[in-house]
Protein backbone atom coordinates (compact mmCIF):
# COMPACT_ATOMS: atom_id res chain seq x y z
CA UNK A 1 0.00 0.00 0.00
CA UNK A 2 1.27 3.27 -0.82
CA UNK A 3 -0.58 4.82 1.62
CA UNK A 4 0.96 4.22 5.18
CA UNK A 5 -0.51 5.95 8.90
CA UNK A 6 2.08 7.51 10.66
CA UNK A 7 -0.84 7.51 13.91
CA UNK A 8 1.65 5.46 16.82
CA UNK A 9 4.16 8.06 15.72
CA UNK A 10 1.93 10.87 16.32
CA UNK A 11 0.47 9.08 19.46
CA UNK A 12 4.08 8.59 20.83
CA UNK A 13 5.13 12.24 20.51
CA UNK A 14 1.70 13.40 22.21
CA UNK A 15 2.20 10.99 24.69
CA UNK A 16 -1.32 9.67 24.17
CA UNK A 17 -2.52 6.06 24.40
CA UNK A 18 -4.63 5.01 21.70
CA UNK A 19 -7.35 4.40 24.94
CA UNK A 20 -7.32 7.92 24.77
CA UNK A 21 -7.53 8.95 21.30
CA UNK A 22 -10.68 7.06 21.24
CA UNK A 23 -12.48 8.55 24.51
CA UNK A 24 -11.40 12.35 23.10
CA UNK A 25 -12.31 11.72 19.29
CA UNK A 26 -15.03 9.46 19.87
CA UNK A 27 -13.84 6.49 17.11
CA UNK A 28 -13.80 3.35 18.59
CA UNK A 29 -10.78 1.72 19.73
CA UNK A 30 -10.96 -0.96 17.46
CA UNK A 31 -11.37 1.53 14.13
CA UNK A 32 -8.73 3.50 15.14
CA UNK A 33 -6.29 0.43 15.82
CA UNK A 34 -7.19 -0.73 12.35
CA UNK A 35 -6.28 2.88 11.35
CA UNK A 36 -2.65 2.30 12.67
CA UNK A 37 -1.69 -0.70 11.47
CA UNK A 38 -2.71 0.08 7.97
CA UNK A 39 -5.75 -2.31 7.89
CA UNK A 40 -8.20 -0.10 6.56
CA UNK A 41 -8.86 1.15 2.57
CA UNK A 42 -10.98 4.26 3.40
CA UNK A 43 -10.78 7.11 6.26
CA UNK A 44 -13.35 9.48 6.61
CA UNK A 45 -13.09 12.86 6.50
CA UNK A 46 -14.57 13.27 9.86
CA UNK A 47 -12.53 10.69 11.38
CA UNK A 48 -9.24 12.23 10.19
CA UNK A 49 -11.14 15.85 11.40
CA UNK A 50 -11.61 14.31 14.78
CA UNK A 51 -8.07 13.16 15.26
CA UNK A 52 -6.19 16.11 13.64
CA UNK A 53 -8.39 18.05 16.31
CA UNK A 54 -7.57 16.28 19.51
CA UNK A 55 -3.50 15.96 18.11
CA UNK A 56 -3.67 19.49 17.01
CA UNK A 57 -1.77 18.13 13.89
CA UNK A 58 -2.41 18.22 9.82
CA UNK A 59 -3.69 15.30 7.98
CA UNK A 60 -0.28 14.98 6.20
CA UNK A 61 1.02 14.20 9.96
CA UNK A 62 -0.96 11.26 10.35
CA UNK A 63 -1.13 10.27 6.83
CA UNK A 64 2.36 9.47 4.18
CA UNK A 65 2.40 8.62 0.43
CA UNK A 66 5.29 6.17 0.09
CA UNK A 67 5.92 4.94 -3.40
CA UNK A 68 5.92 1.35 -3.76
CA UNK A 69 9.32 -0.29 -5.14
CA UNK A 70 8.00 -1.25 -8.50
CA UNK A 71 6.82 2.42 -9.05
CA UNK A 72 9.69 3.59 -8.12
CA UNK B 1 -29.44 3.53 9.41
CA UNK B 2 -31.94 4.75 12.01
CA UNK B 3 -31.55 2.96 15.22
CA UNK B 4 -35.82 2.30 15.70
CA UNK B 5 -35.94 0.92 11.62
CA UNK B 6 -33.30 -1.26 12.48
CA UNK B 7 -35.27 -2.71 15.54
CA UNK B 8 -38.44 -2.68 13.36
CA UNK B 9 -36.65 -4.73 10.76
CA UNK B 10 -35.07 -6.89 13.55
CA UNK B 11 -38.50 -7.99 15.42
CA UNK B 12 -40.02 -8.39 12.20
CA UNK B 13 -37.49 -10.56 11.09
CA UNK B 14 -38.04 -12.55 13.99
CA UNK B 15 -42.21 -12.49 13.46
CA UNK B 16 -41.65 -13.84 9.93
CA UNK B 17 -39.21 -16.48 11.65
CA UNK B 18 -41.42 -18.03 13.68
CA UNK B 19 -44.56 -18.07 10.97
CA UNK B 20 -41.78 -19.79 8.61
CA UNK B 21 -41.42 -22.51 11.47
CA UNK B 22 -45.19 -23.04 11.89
CA UNK B 23 -45.28 -23.09 7.97
CA UNK B 24 -42.36 -25.69 8.14
CA UNK B 25 -44.12 -28.16 10.27
CA UNK B 26 -47.45 -28.28 8.11
CA UNK B 27 -45.08 -28.69 5.33
CA UNK B 28 -43.89 -31.80 7.33
CA UNK B 29 -47.66 -33.00 8.37
CA UNK B 30 -48.54 -32.31 4.73
CA UNK B 31 -45.72 -34.69 3.02
CA UNK B 32 -46.52 -37.41 5.89
CA UNK B 33 -49.95 -37.44 5.02
CA UNK B 34 -49.21 -37.69 1.24
CA UNK B 35 -46.77 -40.17 1.60
CA UNK B 36 -48.95 -42.10 4.33
CA UNK B 37 -52.00 -41.99 2.76
CA UNK B 38 -50.47 -43.81 -0.70
CA UNK B 39 -48.66 -46.41 1.49
CA UNK B 40 -52.08 -46.92 3.21
CA UNK B 41 -53.51 -47.22 -0.29
CA UNK B 42 -51.12 -49.79 -1.40
CA UNK B 43 -52.92 -51.81 0.90
CA UNK B 44 -55.89 -51.62 0.29
CA UNK B 45 -58.19 -53.65 -2.68
CA UNK B 46 -58.85 -51.71 -5.78
CA UNK B 47 -62.47 -51.59 -5.56
CA UNK B 48 -62.47 -49.01 -2.86
CA UNK B 49 -61.26 -46.40 -5.28
CA UNK B 50 -63.33 -44.69 -7.77
CA UNK B 51 -63.00 -41.82 -10.45
CA UNK B 52 -65.01 -39.35 -11.71
CA UNK B 53 -64.49 -36.92 -14.91
CA UNK B 54 -64.79 -33.02 -13.54
CA UNK B 55 -64.98 -30.08 -16.16
CA UNK B 56 -61.03 -29.93 -15.98
CA UNK B 57 -60.02 -32.88 -13.66
CA UNK B 58 -60.19 -35.95 -11.94
CA UNK B 59 -61.83 -36.64 -8.75
CA UNK B 60 -60.55 -39.65 -7.27
CA UNK B 61 -62.13 -40.61 -4.29
CA UNK B 62 -62.35 -43.76 -1.51
CA UNK B 63 -63.64 -44.58 1.89
CA UNK B 64 -61.66 -47.34 4.02
CA UNK B 65 -63.93 -47.89 7.37
CA UNK B 66 -63.07 -43.92 8.21
CA UNK B 67 -60.71 -43.12 6.59
CA UNK B 68 -60.87 -41.16 3.09
CA UNK B 69 -58.92 -40.94 0.48
CA UNK B 70 -59.63 -37.94 -1.76
CA UNK B 71 -57.33 -36.71 -4.55
CA UNK B 72 -58.32 -33.89 -7.50
CA UNK B 73 -55.99 -34.48 -10.72
CA UNK B 74 -55.83 -32.02 -13.30
CA UNK B 75 -56.98 -33.50 -17.15
CA UNK B 76 -53.08 -32.29 -18.09
CA UNK B 77 -51.33 -34.39 -15.84
CA UNK B 78 -53.74 -37.55 -16.33
CA UNK B 79 -55.31 -37.37 -19.58
CA UNK B 80 -59.53 -37.94 -20.59
CA UNK B 81 -59.19 -41.20 -21.23
CA UNK B 82 -62.27 -42.87 -19.46
CA UNK B 83 -61.88 -44.54 -16.52
CA UNK B 84 -61.30 -47.90 -17.56
CA UNK B 85 -58.34 -46.86 -19.38
CA UNK B 86 -56.10 -46.69 -16.17
CA UNK B 87 -56.05 -48.38 -12.88
CA UNK B 88 -57.48 -45.70 -10.23
CA UNK B 89 -55.50 -46.88 -7.56
CA UNK B 90 -51.96 -46.70 -9.26
CA UNK B 91 -53.44 -42.92 -10.44
CA UNK B 92 -54.04 -41.90 -6.25
CA UNK B 93 -51.25 -43.46 -5.31
CA UNK B 94 -49.00 -42.10 -8.02
CA UNK B 95 -49.86 -38.45 -8.10
CA UNK B 96 -50.06 -38.46 -4.00
CA UNK B 97 -46.42 -39.53 -3.73
CA UNK B 98 -45.04 -37.42 -6.81
CA UNK B 99 -47.25 -34.08 -6.18
CA UNK B 100 -46.59 -34.82 -2.09
CA UNK B 101 -42.51 -34.88 -2.50
CA UNK B 102 -41.75 -32.80 -5.52
CA UNK B 103 -44.30 -30.09 -3.85
CA UNK B 104 -43.21 -30.08 -0.12
CA UNK B 105 -39.57 -31.05 -0.24
CA UNK B 106 -38.54 -27.84 -2.61
CA UNK B 107 -40.96 -25.85 -0.37
CA UNK B 108 -38.97 -27.08 2.63
CA UNK B 109 -35.53 -26.31 1.08
CA UNK B 110 -36.95 -22.74 -0.01
CA UNK B 111 -37.82 -22.01 3.59
CA UNK B 112 -34.78 -23.39 5.08
CA UNK B 113 -33.03 -20.73 3.41
CA UNK B 114 -35.41 -17.69 4.14
CA UNK B 115 -34.82 -18.91 7.66
CA UNK B 116 -31.03 -18.21 7.25
CA UNK B 117 -32.04 -14.97 6.44
CA UNK B 118 -33.86 -13.74 8.51
CA UNK B 119 -31.83 -15.51 11.60
CA UNK B 120 -28.77 -13.14 10.28
CA UNK B 121 -31.13 -9.97 10.33
CA UNK B 122 -33.02 -10.80 13.52
CA UNK B 123 -29.00 -11.34 14.68
CA UNK B 124 -28.76 -8.05 14.00
CA UNK B 125 -25.98 -8.72 11.21
CA UNK B 126 -25.99 -7.26 8.25
CA UNK B 127 -28.09 -8.99 5.08
CA UNK B 128 -25.44 -8.31 2.69
CA UNK B 129 -23.65 -11.65 3.64
CA UNK B 130 -21.88 -13.99 1.25
CA UNK B 131 -24.29 -16.76 3.38
CA UNK B 132 -27.01 -14.63 2.10
CA UNK B 133 -26.56 -13.90 -1.51
CA UNK B 134 -26.11 -17.80 -1.64
CA UNK B 135 -29.32 -18.65 0.47
CA UNK B 136 -31.02 -16.36 -2.36
CA UNK B 137 -29.37 -18.21 -5.34
CA UNK B 138 -30.05 -21.65 -3.73
CA UNK B 139 -33.71 -19.97 -3.28
CA UNK B 140 -33.85 -18.93 -6.96
CA UNK B 141 -32.27 -22.07 -8.36
CA UNK B 142 -35.01 -24.39 -6.42
CA UNK B 143 -37.92 -22.02 -7.81
CA UNK B 144 -36.48 -22.79 -11.18
CA UNK B 145 -36.01 -26.59 -10.66
CA UNK B 146 -39.79 -26.31 -9.79
CA UNK B 147 -40.92 -24.16 -12.71
CA UNK B 148 -38.92 -26.39 -14.90
CA UNK B 149 -39.17 -29.83 -13.39
CA UNK B 150 -41.97 -30.38 -10.95
CA UNK B 151 -45.03 -31.12 -13.28
CA UNK B 152 -42.89 -32.88 -15.57
CA UNK B 153 -41.44 -35.45 -13.01
CA UNK B 154 -45.50 -35.98 -11.56
CA UNK B 155 -46.56 -36.53 -15.47
CA UNK B 156 -43.47 -38.90 -15.72
CA UNK B 157 -44.85 -40.90 -13.22
CA UNK B 158 -48.33 -40.77 -14.63
CA UNK B 159 -47.18 -42.27 -17.68
CA UNK B 160 -44.98 -44.73 -16.28
CA UNK B 161 -46.74 -46.25 -13.63
CA UNK B 162 -50.54 -45.49 -14.42
CA UNK B 163 -51.23 -44.49 -18.34
CA UNK B 164 -48.17 -46.08 -20.68
CA UNK B 165 -49.33 -43.09 -22.84
CA UNK B 166 -47.09 -40.10 -23.17
CA UNK B 167 -48.56 -37.21 -24.21
CA UNK B 168 -47.23 -34.17 -22.47
CA UNK B 169 -47.96 -30.30 -23.72
CA UNK B 170 -46.01 -27.32 -22.40
CA UNK B 171 -48.63 -26.32 -19.87
CA UNK B 172 -48.48 -29.14 -18.89
CA UNK B 173 -44.45 -29.16 -17.58
CA UNK B 174 -43.96 -25.72 -16.98
CA UNK B 175 -44.80 -23.59 -13.63
CA UNK B 176 -44.63 -20.35 -15.02
CA UNK B 177 -45.36 -18.26 -12.13
CA UNK B 178 -42.14 -20.27 -10.05
CA UNK B 179 -40.23 -19.81 -13.10
CA UNK B 180 -40.55 -16.38 -13.35
CA UNK B 181 -39.90 -15.79 -9.71
CA UNK B 182 -36.52 -17.55 -9.44
CA UNK B 183 -35.48 -15.82 -12.32
CA UNK B 184 -36.33 -12.37 -10.43
CA UNK B 185 -34.70 -14.32 -6.94
CA UNK B 186 -31.53 -14.59 -9.43
CA UNK B 187 -31.47 -11.06 -9.69
CA UNK B 188 -31.97 -10.10 -6.45
CA UNK B 189 -29.08 -12.64 -5.28
CA UNK B 190 -26.97 -10.04 -8.20
CA UNK B 191 -28.00 -6.58 -6.48
CA UNK B 192 -26.86 -8.52 -3.22
CA UNK B 193 -24.20 -9.77 -4.16
CA UNK B 194 -23.69 -6.00 -5.22
CA UNK B 195 -24.59 -4.65 -1.73
CA UNK B 196 -21.64 -7.35 -0.12
CA UNK B 197 -19.03 -5.48 -2.14
CA UNK B 198 -20.58 -2.07 -0.69
CA UNK B 199 -21.06 -3.52 2.78
CA UNK B 200 -17.28 -4.67 2.30
CA UNK B 201 -16.02 -1.44 1.53
CA UNK B 202 -18.06 0.46 4.47
CA UNK B 203 -16.94 -2.15 6.77
CA UNK B 204 -13.37 -1.21 5.58
CA UNK B 205 -13.58 2.36 6.13
CA UNK B 206 -12.72 4.06 9.63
Amino acid sequence: MAIITRLDRMLADRKMKLNDLAKKTGVSNVNLSKLKTGNVKAVRFSTLEAICKTLNCQPGDILEYVADEEEA
Amino acid sequence: MDQVMVTRMRNRSKTMWKMLQVGTGLVIVFLIYTVGLSVWALFLPESVFEAKSGVDSWWISGQWEFVFFTAIIPFEILPTLGSQMFDIQSAYITYMIFYGSTSALPLLYGIKQVKTILTSIAEGSTPFSAQNVNCLKKLAFVLLFYGFFAKLIINLAMTVFVTQTLSIGVAAIFHYFSFFTGLLLLIVAQVFQYGLSLQEESDETV
